[in-house]
């Protein structure tokens, strides 16, 4: 992410984290600046949030990735006040603040099956079908299987007798984002999350287009997308990351 | 329509005539405070309980219908208090008879219950809709899955439901369980600063080669400890609990246990043996739980159980095939019927319950002068859930005396108190009776967080280990 | 002050092989678990005492799983795991293990030692602590502990000792907390990190001497500067214990930028807020000072709300930013009292992170523990 001294977003990219963490921080970086028609001595700072944070060496300011998704999201979504992330490794439900300030926030313990992964793992490898399909697919069903197992190991072979039944394959899919939306949203109820709205989907899994109605089924209350949901972690690094490079200059941050 | 259903229930549990009619605009009430929808209710007649419940029985069905009474009093808990009825509850672990000698002195006028087990033993094995009562206490805030006891969850969620009111006194045992007393901290910490409740517990420190009930202080002090409670139990009930109240507590208590040593008995020798464990335990219930309808109905089922099971055993039939292995367990998982229907697709006969066997010892009511103590003593023969070692002991006595060809432990994954004992426990037992022992990791009240297509693979690799042990042993010898 | 702080932590590492030579020489060693079994009794009886309260690695919790419920807290495992793994180097010398009684975790692991054939003796603690029976009860344990080890020892257990051993107990909290009262200042020259080492390592060195160590470190760091930044998030540390050996939590929070500023533990500090009464009968002090005159243990009942009094004032007192509470995976209780917690210092407007730990930190990536971890200072830094 690349934004200039007003805040604005100048550039954004986004490839799949590989192995080689700095590796991959230098690729999604030197895409960035080719969109933008930048060199590497045009950055001011460069600020890293995530779990590779610290592995990027050319980093000179790491934020842990809470504090950045809030002031991201708030940024996009001025008001916000709760925020729902749900990224491959893990889920994050974060409660805001004024000015896009963590006020508190949970994450999903070890257990998988409330991020990405699950939905992953059980729908793409399970029903065979790309992982840009299974929104439109799940939007489909009628009526959604009920998966009791919180366990992705456990909720697979559940799945697994579903198919052998002959059960559609949207009604699958749909119950697969139902399950993780149920097992996210819990995560938050049990640090006492209270869902104030405006409530804001991000990471991954709000790319896909069944999982905005599984959420708001979940809360009884609209759940917003944005249109780059997975923007807002990097974005907020940049940005307090500016804040307190202006502060460390006894500047305003404007 | 709507009616059709719920009658079905009620017919199921042998409720006849007037009987009947009276008691269906209750039940229908009584199902939506209990949140089961007339769907449920259709599944459940149709489909669940004939599949896990062996209803050609008499007895069985009277069984369910003594629960239904039971179950449909406690919903009707706030007419009760409308009409000045006090509510005392507690939870178990707990000593038995001073519930039922509080409900012997005060009839009417006082609810004496476990609400959280009566309904549990209700809700899950009759119609498996637990969950949504596990789900309401997690909503609250409580952590999820294997943090915390299925049954405590169950209790917050009757309150947060308000199936359950505020009592006019809790009085929790807990004796050596933790949760289960914390759990009314919790409750009134959280949603209900009324929720008053009086603790008797008992310090974990019984040693290795200790017999809990011959150590004359231990005994004095459990005594004590509930006498101390009893007072204010009476005290907020107006309640005067005399010496008759509590023999007749003991003698019923003695009465059931005999007859329950009866039915396991005829049970677990038979070959076919004419019923499921599942059904075993439930009979038990009147020595876990007091029944504010009184334990006459139950009573009355276990009778007509035990009848039937011995023309059963008399013309040779039985729900099992002849020779079918019998498996012991420490409970029987009677919350989760379903497993003892595996067991039984297996060919494999669930027989026998550790918990619910009295010991030798047990049979012998307690003789001393004083009741408090007698009471005191009597719980501690059962040596449920109390020192490891000596109720090891006792498994291995029980175990003997049943004879298995297997035993079954587990299930009690959730709860910090007795689902530790089972893997130490299960070795001495198979060191010293022979018996082999196996163990499922799972809870027997909460089914969520474990696969049932997993569990069904455990328990068929179970029992063919189990039938192949057993063709050995019952090879002739050459 | 480093210098002193090396000598005092060698001493503690030192400590098992110093017990071997004891037994040599024929002392009995008697390891205990549990801070309702005084130390000041085993002192006195002349007996070589040594505090079990080992945790941190993940291998040990899962050593004993043939035996163990794996859905018991990882520290009662680990105390059963490390003895299992041969890698407890002081119950195997043990003429007598006291463990005090008071949950089903540690009662649980108890009866497990007992099956290893260990030499176990148990205080049973009644958790129903507002009733005048079961005060009773517990100071009866205490009599029989007191008989135990005369027993044990083939000597009466003087009165006089005891009282020696209290104050010395005594002046060992009134060290600690002289020192715990620097990390009020704006800027510490200790934060939680050391501190917590300090009462570990004074478990395992003769009272006299942690004495003279915590003297001079005392001395030295109220000279001392501060080693945190200004305006450094301050944070309550609460829950059930912090383990010898389980240091990663606090070392990242402290890596992270906060100051632990104060502790609220039930094990694995000394109870250094509490003295006990020295002049007239020193069993019933110990008792007092053990059972009543200190804010109750978490499984105590009632407790919670006198323990979240305690928490505000402790919050009040340290200017407190922010809670992290620190809970063994299962621990259920502790679990509940979290829950309880959340919602009172919501009502406060002091934010909590919950953190559970199965001592899993070396075998599992840290990445989420860290992310939590820093979220939470970087949130209170921003917030100040």
């Amino acid at each position: 992410m690349l934004i200039d001294g007003e805040g604005r977003v100048v550039a954004y990219s986004i490839i799949d984290t590989k192995h080689d963490r700095d590796q991959s921080g230098e690729e999604v970086l030197a895409l960035a600046l080719d969109a933008a028609g930048k060199t590497a001595g045009d950055l001011a700072l460069v600020a890293s949030t995530g779990y590779g944070r610290r592995s990027f060496k050319r980093t000179q300011k790491v934020l842990p990735e809470i504090v950045c998704h809030a002031r991201g999201t708030e940024h996009l979504y001025p008001g916000v006040k709760t925020i729902i992330d749900v990224g491959g490794q893990d889920s994050k439900i974060i409660a805001v603040g004024g000015h896009g300030t963590v006020e508190m926030f949970e994450m999903n313990d070890r257990c998988a099956a409330g991020t990405g992964r699950f939905f992953e793992v059980l729908s793409r490898r399970l029903l065979a079908v790309p992982l840009d399909e299974l929104g439109p697919l799940a939007l489909k069903s009628q009526d959604p299987v009920f998966l009791s197992s919180v366990c992705t190991v456990f909720a697979e072979s559940e799945i697994i007798s579903y198919l052998s039944a002959g059960t559609p394959a949207e009604d699958i899919a749909m119950g697969i984002l139902e399950s993780m939306a149920k097992r996210v949203v819990s995560i938050g109820r049990q640090a006492r999350i209270d869902y104030l709205e405006p409530v804001v989907l991000t990471g991954g899994i709000a790319l896909n287009v069944a999982a905005k109605r599984a959420f708001e089924e979940q809360l009884d209350k609209e759940v917003i997308v944005l249109e780059n949901p997975q923007m807002p972690a990097a974005l907020g690094v940049a940005l307090l990351g500016r804040d307190d490079w202006n502060e460390e200059r006894g500047e305003s941050a404007g | 329509m709507a009616g059709t259903a719920y009658e079905e229930f009620l017919e199921l549990g042998n409720f006849e005539g007037e009987e009947r009619r009276r008691m269906l605009p209750q039940w229908i009430e009584a199902a939506g405070r209990l949140g089961l929808t007339e769907n449920n209710m259709e599944y459940a007649v149709k489909e669940f309980i004939p599949d896990m419940w062996d209803l050609q029985y008499l007895g069985i069905r009277k069984m369910i219908g003594a629960m239904t009474r039971e179950a449909v009093d406690h919903t009707q808990l706030k007419e009760h208090r409308q009409r000045g009825v006090k509510l005392v509850y507690g939870i178990i672990p707990a000593i038995l008879t001073p519930y039922q000698a509080v409900k012997k002195a005060g009839g009417d006028k006082v609810f004496v219950s476990f609400p959280d087990m009566c309904l549990m033993n209700f809700l899950q094995p009759l119609f498996h809709k637990g969950a949504a009562l596990f789900e309401l206490a997690e909503q609250s805030g409580l952590t999820y899955g294997c943090r915390h006891c299925a049954l405590n969850k169950l209790r917050i969620g009757l309150r947060l439901r308000d199936v359950v009111p505020t009592p006019d006194i809790q009085w929790s045992f807990g004796l050596v369980c933790d949760e289960a007393t914390k759990v009314d901290e919790y409750i009134n910490c959280m949603f209900d600063d009324k929720w008053f409740a009086v603790i008797t517990r008992l310090p974990h420190d019984t040693c290795m080669g200790e017999v809990d009930d011959e150590i004359p202080e231990r005994v004095a002090y459990l005594a004590a400890a509930f006498k101390d409670a009893y007072e204010e139990v009476q005290r907020v009930t107006g309640v005067q609990v005399r010496d008759e109240h509590i023999a007749a507590a003991l003698d019923d208590f003695q009465r059931y246990l005999g007859k329950t040593d009866v039915l396991t008995r005829l049970n677990a020798e038979a070959d076919p043996q004419p019923l499921r464990g599942s059904a075993l335990v439930n009979f038990c219930h009147p020595f876990s739980m007091p029944f504010n309808t009184g334990i006459e109905y139950m009573e009355d089922a276990l009778d007509t159980m035990i009848e039937e099971v011995k023309v059963e055993v008399a013309a040779g039939r039985g729900i099992y095939p002849k020779g079918a292995p019998k498996v012991g367990a420490y409970f029987i998982p009677y919350a989760v019927p379903w497993v003892d229907k595996i067991f039984m697709e297996n060919g494999v006969a669930t027989s026998s319950s550790l918990t619910m066997i009295p010991s030798a010892k047990q049979l012998i009511p307690p003789s001393g002068t004083d009741l408090y103590q007698n009471v005191a003593e009597q719980w501690l023969r059962m040596v449920f859930g109390m020192g490891c070692h000596v109720e090891v002991n006792t498994w291995i006595e029980k175990v003997n005396r049943a004879r298995p060809d297997a035993l079954l432990m587990g299930f009690f994954d959730y709860d910090r108190w007795l689902g530790q004992m089972h893997k130490m426990g299960a070795r001495e037992v198979e060191k010293a009776t022979g018996v082999p022992t196996f163990y499922i990791e799972a809870d027997f009240f909460d089914d969520r967080d474990y696969s049932q297509e997993a569990l069904r693979t455990r328990i068929e690799s179970i029992s063919q280990v189990i039938k192949m042990r057993k063709a050995v042993k019952d090879r002739p010898a050459s | 002050m480093e210098g002193v702080m090396r000598e005092f932590a060698q001493l503690a590492t030192d400590r098992p092989a110093e017990l071997r030579k004891r037994k040599a020489d024929g002392k009995k060693v008697v390891p205990y678990i549990g801070h309702f079994v005084p130390e000041e009794l085993l002192y006195a009886a002349g007996v070589e005492p040594y505090l079990i309260c080992r945790g941190g690695e993940p291998e040990p919790p899962e050593a004993v799983l043939d035996d163990m419920l794996r859905f018991l807290n990882p520290l009662a495992r680990s105390i059963a795991g490390f003895h299992v793994m041969g890698l407890d180097p002081v119950m195997p010398l043990a003429d007598l293990i006291v463990a005090s009684q008071s949950e089903c975790h540690v009662q649980r692991m108890a009866e497990y030692l007992e099956l290893m054939g260990l030499p176990v003796f148990k205080v049973g603690v009644p958790q129903n602590w507002d009733r005048a029976y079961a005060g009773e009860y517990y100071f009866h344990e205490l009599e029989q502990l007191k008989a135990r080890l005369e027993e044990l020892t083939g000597s009466p257990l003087s009165d006089e000792r005891v009282r020696e051993n209290i104050g010395y107990t005594n002046q060992i909290h009134a060290l600690l907390r002289r020192i715990d009262a620097l990390r009020k200042r704006e800027s510490p020259p200790l934060g939680g990190y050391d501190f917590i080492h300090l009462n570990h390592y004074s478990f395992f060195t003769d009272p006299r001497i942690a004495i003279e160590k915590l003297t001079a470190i005392a001395g030295k760091l109220e000279a001392a500067e501060g080693k945190f930044a200004k305006k450094a998030p301050r944070i309550l540390l609460a829950g059930h214990a912090v383990a010898v050996g389980d240091y990663l939590v606090v070392k990242n929070l402290e890596d992270a930028g906060a100051i632990i500023a104060t502790e609220m533990l039930d094990e694995g500090l000394r109870w250094y807020r509490w003295d006990t009464v020295v002049d007239g009968d020193p069993l019933r002090n110990l008792w007092r000072a053990k059972y009543l005159d200190k804010v109750p243990v978490n499984i105590f009942q009632p407790a919670w709300k006198v323990r979240f009094e305690h928490m505000k004032s402790l919050i009040d007192e340290y200017r407190i930013d922010g809670v992290v509470w620190y809970q063994l995976a299962y621990d259920e209780i502790y679990d509940m009292e979290c829950t309880v917690i959340t919602k009172w210092l919501r009502e406060l407007k002091v934010p909590l992170l919950k953190l559970e730990t199965s001592y899993e930190y070396s075998r599992e990536a840290t990445g989420p523990l860290n992310t939590k971890i820093e979220s939470f200072v970087e949130s209170l830094r921003r917030g100040r």
